[in-house]
């Protein structure tokens, strides 16, 4: 080997080595700071418990619960229209139909959109358009639709990932061997048997981490929801799908910057940025078992 | 497909088995008539002949398919060339059975020739070495090939002993010499089937052993271990 | 000779513009081997997934002239692939099971067709297996995944899954290129046995292959039909040139 290709053979590994170690260390420093800064404040209480006393002490527990609720609506409602919209993509319709390009574009498109974007598209959509239309179609004008709540949050939210789980699942059906689907149809199944009996169950656990992705997305987002379902502050939980909502990521926000005392606070803002990070790890983490189990179930 | 190619050998063994014993059937007639100067039989021989020739197609047409379809290898290979070669031989031997058969009828105008030029050794002998071989190739026990060998070259001395005898004598008696000659000509056929005797032991140690053992003297073949090996 | 199972007449298939195969009409014999052989882009197998419309699948395809399976057209407007495709298996030149139990992989295709009786299931996943001569290596393991088994069983499971289906022919493209010599002697052996009961149509590169596993071959070059008859024939004396050249290995 040349001298030469020795040299620039060592400064490859050595960036690499320093941008593998770069990008660990940020994430070691971020995790030192937000531990050390939420101090001893993470107790079974804080998380169980009502913020208290102008949100200066207490719990925040009404914002995980409002995070994880969203959550659940948001994933009833992208995954499986998402999944769908994949199937559509890879199974039905052809390579270069007019109707699949638009869609891959508007996908692509949608993905792009900055997220407070989508809150306005919320507020406008579904809060004044479908919320107004049904207030006045089923309660003859009384306004409840018509006003910011979990629902339309949860929706808004589901259109910002929409485009993760399409992608996602789109990925995963593709790496459905084309010999799988042909073994099926040889066997006399229908195109939808075969998408129902192998495509799917063939891609579960890549619309599984689509899922999650678009989950730990979804949880970690803030702007879709300022205008269309997220509370400064409730003293209940949210019942009905028509009633707002505490958020993980809102409360942070607000904590840090209309707070009534943002400098004494601020181990109750540590500590909610832990949760939510906690939380975004832990999903990403189920991620990663489903998917390990899936494959060890599939080579078994 | 290790059955099917099986099946198709068996068919070729036992084809080549039929051949061989058709032949020798056909040799133990002609030495039958030659002995008894029965031109029937002879007759017989030579018709049946037929059946050797067709046997003999059929063969070929076997082993050109299982070349041409199996791909045989090894054992399976040697076998197949092995009865090529062995399937040329009996038919050959076939040949000179109708050769002598043909010439039964000039013999039997003089038969005293026979037992004045010791003949019935010969014709005995000839018989013999020709079922011999054909029991080798039932059982493909190769022990006894080294008999086949000595066999033959009895043979071929004893044809050699009885054609200088023949050539003596025509110089004496001048009417003989129609007998003589055919009796030559018979000579020569049974040296020759004594030698294709040899030929099938040959390929029988080949199949079984994947011996190449002809163009070698008989006598170096069985007592030494060959040098080259 | 055998009845016929199989006809096509002046066959003809074009991917957009490009032919693949030129007016080929042939006749396939019931309860045999016919093999295709030809190198490599010559349209055997193009040709063999026309038998089942698998070509279907591929955009841009046109087909022109007739397939005719027991005297039917298969490209009838009238024609249910669906069904078409019950009535002929197909094997795949790498083994394709599905990411389930050995038991499941067979059971597909009878609960597609709507037998969900599990003792009828499990008769026919028994029988299937046996038939394709892999029961006794599997039958401890039917609940274990299939991608568990090595390659040479996994094409006799796909041929099982085939035959649960109870098709009346199979069409096979290329069923042991993948496989080491051991397990294509095996699937070859099982080839043999099967022509009893199906019709096999085979398409291989492998031209010894065809030589001992069919009755008739065909020789295929560049989308046309070059030459047809018995095997023997076409492995002793076959009549045409470009037929002598390519099994000679002489080609080009």
């Amino acid at each position: 080997m040349s001298r030469r290709r020795k040299i620039t053979g060592g400064v490859l590994v050595g960036a690499s080595a320093f941008s593998a170690i770069a990008i660990i260390a940020i994430i070691v420093v971020i995790l030192v700071v937000v531990i050390i800064g939420s101090k001893d404040k993470i107790t079974w209480e804080f998380l169980t418990a009502f913020p208290e006393n102008g949100m200066t002490e207490g719990g925040i527990f009404p914002a995980i619960y409002g995070t994880a609720l969203m959550v659940i609506i948001m994933s009833v409602a992208a995954v499986p229209f998402g999944t769908i919209t994949a199937i559509y993509l890879t199974e039905y319709a052809s390579e270069k139909s007019v109707i699949a390009q638009t869609i891959r574009f508007a996908v692509r498109t949608l993905a792009t959109v900055p997220a407070i974007i989508f809150g306005l598209f919320g507020l406008g959509f579904f809060i004044k358009f479908i919320g107004g239309e049904m207030d006045s179609i089923f309660l003859g004008g009384e306004l409840r639709w018509a006003q910011p709540n979990i629902l339309w949050a949860s929706l808004t939210m589901s259109l910002l990932t929409l485009p993760v789980v399409i992608i996602s699942v789109e990925e995963a059906i593709r790496t459905v061997p084309r010999e799988l689907r042909e073994a099926s149809l040889a066997l006399g199944a229908t195109k939808w048997q075969t998408i129902k009996k192998i495509v799917i169950p063939g891609s579960i656990s890549g619309i599984m981490t689509g899922m999650i992705l678009a989950v730990s997305r979804g949880a970690g987002e803030v702007a879709p929801i300022l205008f269309t379902g997220a509370a400064y502050y409730l003293a209940t939980l949210p019942t009905s799908l028509s009633d707002q909502f505490m958020n993980l990521g809102y409360h942070i926000y607000i904590m840090s910057t209309q707070s009534a005392d943002v400098d004494g606070t601020m181990s109750i803002q540590y500590a909610t940025t832990l949760v939510l990070l906690m939380l975004t790890f832990l999903l990403n983490f189920i991620a990663v078992i489903i998917r390990a189990r899936i494959r060890r179930r599939v080579k078994a | 497909m290790e059955r099917h190619f099986e099946q198709e050998l068996k068919k070729l063994k036992k084809r080549i088995l039929k051949m061989g014993n058709l032949v020798a059937d056909q040799i133990h007639n002609t030495m039958l008539a030659l002995q008894t100067c029965d031109t029937d039989l002879a007759s017989q021989v030579i018709s049946n002949d037929k059946i050797v020739d067709k046997l003999d197609v059929k063969i070929d047409k076997l082993c050109q398919r299982i070349f041409a379809l199996q791909q045989p290898v090894a054992t399976d290979l040697r076998m197949i060339m092995s009865s090529l070669k062995m399937n040329n031989d009996l038919e050959r031997m076939g040949d000179h059975a109708v050769g002598i058969a043909s010439r039964v009828e000039a013999i039997s105008e003089y038969p005293e020739i026979l037992k004045e030029l010791e003949m019935e050794e010969l014709i005995r002998m000839t018989d013999v070495i020709v079922k011999d071989v054909i029991t080798i190739l039932n059982t493909w026990n190769t022990t006894f090939v080294r008999d086949i060998f000595i066999q033959a070259s009895a043979i071929e001395s004893l044809c050699k002993k009885i054609t200088d005898n023949i050539l003596e004598e025509m110089g004496q008696k001048r009417e003989v010499i129609v007998v003589a000659s055919a009796l030559i000509i018979i000579l020569t056929q049974m040296e020759r089937i004594g030698d294709y005797s040899t030929n099938i032991a040959e390929s029988i140690v080949f199949i079984v052993d994947g011996k190449m053992i002809k163009h070698k003297k008989p006598e170096s073949l069985f007592l030494d271990p060959d040098p080259e090996e | 000779m055998k009845d016929t199972k199989i006809v096509t007449e002046a066959l003809s298939l074009y991917y957009g513009e490009k032919m693949a195969l030129n007016s080929v009409s042939v006749e396939i014999p019931e309860n045999q081997v016919t093999a295709f052989i030809g190198p490599s882009g010559c349209g055997k197998s193009t040709f063999l997934r026309t038998l089942n419309r698998m070509n279907d699948l591929i955009p841009n395809v046109k087909t022109s002239g007739k397939v005719l399976i027991d005297g039917l057209d298969i490209y009838d407007k009238k024609v249910d692939v669906v069904n078409l495709r019950k009535k002929i298996g197909m094997v795949f030149q790498k083994s394709n099971p599905f990411a389930k139990s050995i038991f499941e992989n067979v059971a597909y295709g009878p609960k597609i067709n709507g037998i969900n009786n599990k003792k009828d299931l499990e008769e026919i996943v028994v029988t299937s297996l046996q038939r394709a001569a892999i029961w006794n290596e599997v039958k401890d393991r039917l609940n274990h995944s299939a991608l568990g088994l090595s390659g040479g069983q996994q094409q006799r499971l796909c041929i099982a899954r085939t035959l649960a289906v109870n098709p009346e022919i199979i069409l096979m493209d290329e069923p042991a290129s993948a496989l080491d010599p051991i397990s294509t002697a095996k699937i070859e052996e099982l080839i043999f046995e099967l022509k009893k009961n199906f019709t096999i149509v085979i398409v291989t590169h492998n031209m010894q292959q065809a030589a001992r596993v069919s009755d008739l071959t065909a020789f295929f070059y560049l989308g046309e039909l070059i030459e047809f008859g018995k095997t023997k024939k076409i492995f002793t004396t076959p009549d045409k040139k470009q037929t002598e050249d390519y099994i000679t290995g002489r080609f080009g």
